[in-house]
């Protein structure tokens, strides 16, 4: 089982954050599970990563904090994607595009 | 960026809420990964431990976001600030001790500093001090002929002067300022008021003298050339200082009249704001006046005495001029200047005047007479104040490093938990830099109470000295420096020693470190420290013991129930035919005070900062280039001031000036010119020259009181009846300004702690403008010679202790 994991390429979880934040507002073990996922299994995140992630991404304004109410009726901090954020989203997503296509076409040729 | 901004504050200063909710957010997470594992199954305490392992280190989870929030920097110092304050307050003497090493070892340095910097690095408050040239680098004063040995001119005459400025176009200004002015006050009162005439420092100054130094006024105008001029109506301009202690910067006082010497000059203007002068000193000018008006106010027969040296020159270079073709065009034009004196005409002076030589020297700063002065003293102190802190490093070093020993458990204990080497170094390093902080400011502190005490004690009764002790960035800069450097520098050692030590090794001994004890770093750092402490105390004794040993000098003289009344009868307006007259009156009014045995009245007193001397020959010998110092004295003078007649007769009711020209000389006069067992009685001597040394017939024989200094020993000495001229002489009584006496000596049957008063209102009942200039008792006067050498020895014995 742990053969089939790949450990995630440095930077690459700041957007698997922003993309899953696109679709709403989530908590953090929400965000968790869904990167989980999104990505069928394959990619291990080390659960513990992803909060400094979060508050990386909230200091630079990518994403909003607000402390809510989980569906278990718990006290949760929700994040958000902010109008940068999306933009962010955009361009994160736009250089991933081109980094993998570029790879892909190396690889390819060789 | 703003948003950043607070977010990053609302970290630091709401910690404990930022702190709480990352637990809140952290545990709702494992709960619900919990949850989730017992979901699909597992046990409970299964669920727990899985949980924990896919979460990964929880500590470091939150030292990450901490870090990812960016506050760490602020935080950890915050922190580390916290946890040194804790540990600090935990050891109170180790504390204590640091801190007051600290404060001593910088306060020490940071007084002195102030020093320095206000008396040596201090630049005149003019425009662009840097072109401004001095010609001249001695501080020769005060009025003088002839030559100094080495030909090394600094103080020219009126004549020399005026030639100089007309022939060097390279300055744009060329100013000549009096070299020796505050020996000889002035008496001022302003007119149609009340207000005592009072004795102030007045300087007399060339008419470009403001110009020069580009200046302003602060209120009415400055000296012009047209004021400096043979006839021109008497000006002068008051200095700030005096203008807002004396009349709380009344605006009136520019145009008013005052009588200076008893002669209406018109005070046209007030200097700004700041401005001290063209020099440092203890007793700045209150006045500046036009050179040519010194003649009129002062009598002063020098100024247009061509061979009479008295002024000293600054000039403003123009721009581009190169000093060094600049200082030989001086020198020719100086040789050239002096070429027509009798001095330099005979065939001798034909070859001394080879060596005349002017250097130009940096005119900044003013002329630096205080600075020469004090520089050795101030050097020395700040000698004194970098062994102390060297003493307070070491010992600083020591305890730090003796702390870190003692913490190695401690710290090889954190590093087993965890806690990364670098975090260690710099929590030992902030400890360090906390303490060196706080040395800092409490030193800082101890520097301004410290600086005040040094100024008191090296300018006793200094009223207005241009220094101010109070904070400049420069000491502030420097103190902390010193402070961080010292603080850096010895947190590292205990820092580095400490981390170098693997956890396992240290944990291993550490039930041995404290046993261990010293390092021989440790033990090195005591050596040098007792051996500095040593050093200081050896120089203290040095000094204290040479302090005694002065002081217990036989001074040759009495100061029991003795006053020193410094009187000028010169600016009072007396002219030479009528001195006698009021001598005469002065030793009658004041005998009549009861109380008063003796009444003396000489040039000048025993320990007082003044000397008169010329070369002497002794009829029939050839001149053996000795010089001697001269003192004109009436008949109670010697009783006055308890100098003992050893051999014939002291100066009497005989010696009048019709009368032959008698001298009285000292023992070292009689030693040094006369073979032993000769009869100096009856033998004649005077200045040489044949036609001279025939003037004064030796009537007596004195002890070697000690004049000037107890340092200057051997001192040659003669004593003139007061009205008696040599008979040689070809200077009109007019002129000669060695017949005013300065100094009143009274010898009362008790001590008298009204006779300041008395002297004085006995002085003014004679003549309202006979101000007393200064007022000491004999043994202040005294006291006050040894001023420099009992501070050095005090500092030194307190920061050696």
């Amino acid at each position: 089982m742990a053969a089939t994991h790949i450990d995630l390429p440095q930077g690459t979880l700041d957007l698997l954050i922003l993309r899953t934040l696109a679709l709403g507002r989530q908590h953090g073990w929400a965000i968790s599970e869904r990167v989980q996922q999104m990505s069928s299994d394959v990619l291990r995140i080390q659960q513990g990563s992803l909060y400094p992630a979060l508050h990386r991404l909230e200091r630079r304004g990518w994403i909003k904090a607000h402390w809510g109410t989980s569906e278990n009726n718990r006290r949760a901090k929700f994040y958000e994607l902010s109008k940068s954020g999306r933009q962010q989203l955009e361009v994160e997503t736009d250089a991933w595009a081109k980094l993998t296509a570029a790879v892909a076409q190396v690889l390819g040729t060789v | 960026m703003l948003s950043d901004l607070i977010f990053r504050f609302r970290s630091l200063f709401r910690r404990s809420v930022v702190e709480n909710e990352l637990d809140d957010e952290l545990r709702f997470h494992l709960e619900q990964q919990v949850e989730k594992h017992v979901r699909s199954g597992r046990t409970r305490e299964d669920a727990i431990r899985q949980t924990r392992l896919e979460f990964g280190g929880l500590g470091h989870v939150k030292e990450d976001c901490r870090q990812s929030r960016g506050i760490t920097f602020l935080e950890t110092t915050a922190s580390d600030i916290r946890y040194t304050l804790r540990q600090l307050s935990r050891t109170p003497a180790f504390t204590i001790t640091v801190l007051l090493t600290l404060a001593l070892g910088l306060g020490a340095n940071a007084a002195i500093f102030t020093l320095v910097n206000a008396v040596l690095l201090k630049k005149l408050p003019v425009a662009d001090p840097a072109s401004l040239v001095r010609l001249g680098d001695n501080n020769d004063c005060c009025v003088g002929s002839g030559n100094r040995q080495d030909g090394d001119f600094a103080m020219f005459s009126t004549d020399t002067y005026e030639q100089l400025k007309r022939n060097t176009p390279d300055f744009e200004e060329l100013a000549a300022m009096q070299a020796g002015f505050w020996g000889r006050p002035v008496i001022a009162r302003r007119d149609g008021t009340q207000e005592a005439a009072r004795s102030v420092s007045a300087e007399f100054v060339s008419g470009n003298y403001f110009r020069t130094f580009g200046l302003r006024p602060r209120a009415g105008r400055l000296l012009m050339d047209a004021d400096d001029t043979q006839g021109a109506p008497m000006t002068a301009v008051m200095d700030y200082e005096a203008w807002q202690r004396n009349y709380a910067g009344d605006a009136a006082v520019a145009g008013s009249t005052f009588w200076i010497n008893t002669k209406p000059v018109t005070v046209v203007g007030i200097a700004p704001e700041g401005f001290y002068g063209d020099r440092m000193s203890v007793t700045p000018a209150e006045f500046y006046l036009p050179i040519e008006a010194m003649p009129v106010l002062a009598n002063s027969p020098y100024v247009h005495d061509p061979e009479q040296d008295w002024l000293y020159i600054v000039g403003r270079i123009k721009p581009g001029v190169a000093i060094a073709p600049l200082q030989e065009k001086v020198t020719a034009l100086l040789q050239q200047a002096l070429a027509t004196d009798e001095t330099f005409s005979s065939e001798q002076g034909k070859t001394v005047l080879k060596k005349v030589h002017v250097v130009l020297t940096p005119g900044g700063a003013g002329i630096q007479a205080m600075q020469e002065w004090y520089g050795s003293k101030l050097h020395l102190l700040m000698g004194i104040a970098s062994l102390v802190l060297l003493i307070a490093c070491a010992n600083i070093a020591n305890l730090l490093l003796v702390r870190g020993m003692a913490r190695r458990a401690e710290i090889s204990m954190r590093a087993a938990l965890g806690a990364m080497r670098g975090r260690i170094i710099r929590q030992l390093l902030t400890e360090s830099i906390v303490l060196a902080g706080m040395g800092g400011i409490v030193g800082l502190a101890v520097a301004y109470a410290g600086a005040r005490m040094l100024l008191m004690l090296a300018f006793p009764g200094a009223e207005s000295i241009p220094i101010h002790t109070g904070p400049s960035l420069t000491v502030l800069g420097f103190a902390c420096g010193l402070s961080l450097l010292t603080g850096v520098l010895f947190g590292v050692a205990p820092a580095w020693i400490a981390a170098k030590a693997g956890p396992i090794d240290a944990l291993r001994s550490s039930t041995r470190t404290t046993a261990m004890g010293s390092s021989v770093l440790q033990r090195g750092l005591v050596v040098v420290q007792v051996g500095l402490s040593l050093v200081l105390l050896v120089v203290a004794g040095l000094f204290l013991q040479s302090l005694k040993k002065l002081e217990g000098t036989d001074l040759k003289l009495d100061a029991t129930n003795r006053y020193i009344v410094h009187i000028n009868p010169q600016t009072a307006g007396y002219t030479q035919t009528q001195l006698e007259a009021l001598y005469r009156t002065i030793e009658e009014r004041l005998h009549a005070l009861p109380g008063v045995m003796k009444v003396g009245i000489a040039s000048y007193t025993p320990m007082e900062d003044n000397n008169n001397g010329w070369g002497v020959q002794v009829q029939g010998q050839p001149f053996l280039n000795v010089g001697a110092s001269v003192i004109r004295a009436n008949e109670e003078y010697f009783d006055s001031v308890g100098t003992k007649v050893v051999m014939g007769r002291g100066i009497d009711v005989r010696d009048t000036p019709a009368a032959t020209t008698v001298a009285v000389v000292n023992q070292t006069f009689v030693k040094d010119l006369f073979k032993p067992g000769e009869n100096p009685i009856g033998r004649h001597f005077g200045h040489p020259g044949p036609d001279s040394t025939g003037d004064f017939e030796i009537v007596g024989v004195v002890e070697d009181t000690v004049y000037t200094s107890v340092r200057k020993k051997d001192h040659l000495m003669y004593f003139v009846p007061m009205m008696q001229r040599p008979r040689s002489t070809k200077q009109p009584i007019e002129k000669d300004d060695s017949l005013y006496l300065g100094a009143i000596v009274l010898q009362t049957d008790r001590p008298m702690n009204d006779m300041e008063k008395l002297a004085r209102t006995t002085l003014a009942g004679i003549n309202p403008n006979l101000t007393v200039a200064q007022f000491e008792t004999f043994n202040e006067q005294i006291a006050d010679r040894f001023t420099e050498e009992r501070m050095i020895s005090r500092l030194s014995t307190l920061f050696g202790g």
